[in-house]
């Protein structure tokens, strides 16, 4: 059996200007990448760019990564970084208020058959994600989409456990008064 | 047990340990008013996977990406054809001589090795790094593969990452 390159085996190849290992580290994470970004962003074309830019971030910060286990939660950090840098040049340039995300799904790779019910359902929850505060949604986001525990969305989002969970807590508390006045999706 | 509701959310979140899950699931069993909090949760934690998104019809950034750090591969063509003949052969005796090198140097017998000695011109650039991963400031890296490497073979990748 072929064993599989860890991610920090594969830093220590990027850092040594390895291409392949840096083809396979792109090709397995740019899928969470994107799909964090798209929730962050509300934009896939935005995300889309903004993945590219993670991966550029990560070959370049590559000899200073540390290789401690931590790969997910020091790649979510470069994305959460791109992604309030582009966030708060939205609100200079005042492109608010931005239609949520679905305004450009056409690639998002939702199913061609979901129906109209779902669609508005999903609008209406990503709509109300948009509606947090930037951290609180994306120490959501990390916890709730990309599946990762308190301890590395604290590590992603330069905070601590407790930060988390206090960031967790008002959004969740927040999302279920903005969803409880949307009709029966709650 | 007082109520539990702090610990519902986190419950929901998958981020209690196993003590305090049956701390908690103990109270709801007894609690109503708990109870429908943890429902209302949960019915919120679902919801929020009706804004799942996975991209699967987007394409690789990787060629993208590669252009950006690396350059494509025709710019490296072009940058060494655009030197002069003495130039080129020069670079050519230092590429020669440091292959060389890493032939005399590369501990002999090891897999990799038996792997990247048999392949292209293209993985010996590989060689390089199964030397370097050798050494013991790399030591703690612990197995290394490079058939994943050398054949590409990522299962996540399924083989349209290129």
């Amino acid at each position: 059996m072929t064993p599989v390159l860890d991610e920090d085996a594969l830093m220590i190849r990027i850092a040594a200007g390895n291409e392949e290992a840096f083809r396979l580290l792109v090709v397995r994470w740019e899928r969470d990448v994107l799909s964090f970004l798209i929730h962050m962003l509300g934009s896939v074309e935005e995300a889309e760019d903004l993945v590219q830019d993670t991966f550029v971030q990560v070959f370049r910060k590559a000899a200073s990564y540390r290789p401690a286990g931590m790969f997910k939660s020091w790649l979510f950090k470069i994305a959460g970084n791109l992604a309030r840098s582009r966030l708060r040049r939205r609100k200079i340039l005042s492109w608010v208020p931005f239609d949520p995300v679905f305004h450009d799904t056409g690639d998002s790779g939702r199913s061609p058959d979901s129906n109209l019910e779902q669609d508005q359902r999903a609008a209406a929850v990503q709509a109300a994600l948009d509606r947090l505060p930037g951290r609180q949604k994306e120490a959501l986001v990390l916890n709730r989409f990309q599946g990762m525990r308190y301890r590395e969305v604290a590590t992603a989002m330069g905070t601590t456990v407790a930060g988390v969970e206090s960031l967790i807590q008002r959004a969740l508390g927040a999302l279920r008064s903005d969803l409880e006045g949307k009709g029966d999706l709650l | 047990m007082k109520h539990v509701r702090e610990l519902i959310r986190a419950l929901v979140a998958g981020e209690l340990d196993p003590d305090r899950t049956d701390a908690v699931q103990e109270h709801l069993a007894e609690c109503a008013e708990c109870r429908a909090e943890a429902d209302r949760s949960r019915n919120l934690w679902n919801l929020l996977g009706a804004a799942e998104v996975s991209p699967a019809g987007s394409g690789s950034v990787w060629p993208a990406v590669r252009a950006r750090t690396l350059g494509s591969p025709d710019e490296t063509r072009a940058w060494f054809y655009g030197k002069g003949p003495l130039i080129r052969t020069g670079l050519a005796t230092a590429a020669v001589a440091a292959g060389l090198m890493v032939g005399v140097l590369a501990p002999a017998g090891s897999a990799e090795e038996t792997a990247v000695g048999g392949a292209s011109a293209e993985a010996s650039w590989l060689l390089e790094s199964s030397w370097l991963s050798g050494s013991s400031w790399l030591a703690d890296v612990g197995t290394v593969g490079l058939d994943e490497i050398l054949l590409g073979a990522d299962p996540a990748d399924g083989g349209n990452g290129s």
